[in-house]
């Protein structure tokens, strides 16, 4: 399969400071990718080059196969991009902010004026499609970015900071409308952020950038599983009385992967979540339960964790 | 060539309906009538000490019309010719100095440049709507100027005036074009 983003060796250098250091990045058709960092790690900088608005100092990006440095044009056809502070012009209305972009992308009047209706309801603005821009507040604006973008209808989209500063809830609306675009079109979706709990309700693989290296990528349940030696949940049992044959019997059981005591606790690490197992385990030997708790690990974890490693 | 062409319609609109435009165009409508107004008061009295004068006698009465935008009067020194060379680089300067600046603050230009057109073609659209728009707000007030004269002096242009005030236009509007850049 074509990747629909791919780096090579993806070097960008600003007088002597490296921004993006030999990111070698693939993307496959169809991911919602969480570009993950803290600001300021080069996440925009590759977005840039990736976009062909700037130039890489060596290295190669592609996007579904266009070089993006030669064929720019070409790159900008397929991708659409939602800047971080993404404006418009605030005298003319959401309509014909639109109708701009239809025209520069060469769309027929008719066949824009189809998209544009069809891409403002998809975002639930139809009914503020003929006001000014200047009345809209920032969760409307990032709401009238996603439809400029469908407007194109891009293979791939790139989002940076979709979810900056907007109220919790305008978050997950958001979030919600880009899976449901994504999925629906079969848009490959490159998401940057700095909020991880945020991305990872949506993402099915991250990558997580530092100092413009790629820290750790992959999808989101084999990233748990290589970070924390193992398993993807975290299972917490309290007993009563903690015998040596229980943990045993515990170990035995199909899919775990490791059991730790501390103190009065076992922690059970596992690859699904076994708890009835467990539980059963418990009964057999004899074993009395004081309390049971579950979590799966979050992104924030894995992130954390790289962090302190950096 | 899509991309120059959407570019350019959308600023010429914006250039029209801009207050800056307004401004500008009612402070040079103002200034240009103004000097035209004293110029035909004089003009009768410039013709005739014009003629006096032994050596350009001919040249100035065969261009009677043209002194309509070259002369000047006791209460306003200076003539037509005079605020076009004023007011037309400002003209020039005020519609192309923020031309980019205002779509970078704005935060439309990384969208505008992620749109699959030229770099050049967000510039040159830009600048040939500051042309068109110079060029018909120029035209348009040497037009009228040229009306009113007609009314107030009832001396009709020969063609060579008329080639000589289009040529003028021109290198007006080039002149103005390089306050653009």
């Amino acid at each position: 399969m074509q990747l629909a983003v791919e780096t090579v060796d993806l070097t960008k250098t600003y007088d002597n400071t490296t921004v993006v250091n030999k990111l070698n990045l693939s993307i496959e058709e169809g991911d919602i990718f969480g570009f993950l960092g803290p600001n300021g790690a080069g996440k925009t900088t590759t977005i840039l080059m990736l976009l062909g608005l700037t130039e890489p100092t060596s290295g190669v990006a592609r996007i579904c196969g266009y070089n993006s440095t030669r064929e720019p044009i070409k790159v900008k056809r397929i991708s659409g991009y939602v800047p971080e502070r993404v404006g418009f012009y605030e005298d003319l209305t959401a309509r014909h902010n639109l109708t701009y972009t239809a025209r520069l992308n060469g769309l027929s009047d008719k066949l824009a004026m189809e998209r544009i209706g069809e891409s403002l309801n998809v975002v639930g603005l139809s009914e503020v499609a003929d006001h000014k821009v200047q009345e809209f507040s920032r969760g409307m604006k990032q709401r009238l970015a996603i439809a400029d973008i469908l407007i194109k209808m891009p293979k791939v989209a790139f989002l940076d900071e979709p979810t900056s500063g907007i109220d919790p809830e305008g978050v997950k609306e958001m979030l919600d409308l880009i899976a449901t675009i994504a999925r629906e079109r079969g848009m490959t979706v490159i998401l940057s952020s700095h909020q991880l709990q945020q991305v990872q309700q949506i993402c099915n693989r991250v990558g997580i950038i530092a100092k413009g290296q790629m820290v750790v990528e992959g999808a989101l349940d084999q990233l748990g599983r290589d970070a924390f030696g193992g398993g993807r949940f975290r299972i917490e049992i309290q007993l009563a009385e903690t015998t040596s044959a229980l943990v045993d019997c515990i170990k035995r059981i199909d899919g775990v992967v490791s059991v730790e005591r501390s103190e009065d606790l076992l922690i059970i690490s596992c690859l699904e979540d076994l708890r009835p197992q467990i539980a059963r385990a418990i009964v057999d030997n004899g074993g009395l339960l004081i309390q049971m708790k579950i979590q799966s690990y979050a992104l924030e974890d894995i992130y954390m964790k790289y962090f302190t490693e950096v | 060539m899509t991309g120059l062409i959407t570019v350019f319609w959308k600023e010429l609109s914006d250039n029209f309906t801009s207050w800056r435009f307004m401004i500008l165009f009612a402070l040079v409508l103002l200034a240009g009538v103004s000097a035209i107004y004293v110029a035909a008061e004089n003009i009768r009295e410039a013709v005739t000490e014009a003629s006096k004068s032994p050596f350009a006698a001919t040249e100035t009465i065969r261009f009677v019309f043209l002194k309509l935008y070259t002369t000047s009067g006791q209460v306003i020194p200076f003539s037509f010719l005079t605020f076009i060379v004023f007011f037309v680089p400002i003209v020039g300067i005020a519609l192309g100095f923020d031309a980019i600046n205002s779509e970078k603050n704005s935060g439309t230009l990384s969208k505008l440049l992620s749109q699959p057109i030229y770099r050049d073609a967000v510039i040159n659209g830009k600048f040939l709507a500051g042309v068109v728009t110079l060029s018909i707000m120029l035209a348009s007030i040497v037009m009228l100027v040229a009306g009113i004269g007609l009314i107030r002096i009832g001396v009709p242009p020969s063609s060579e005036e008329t080639l000589r005030l289009m040529a003028f236009l021109g290198i007006g509007i080039v002149y103005g074009a390089f306050g653009w850049v």
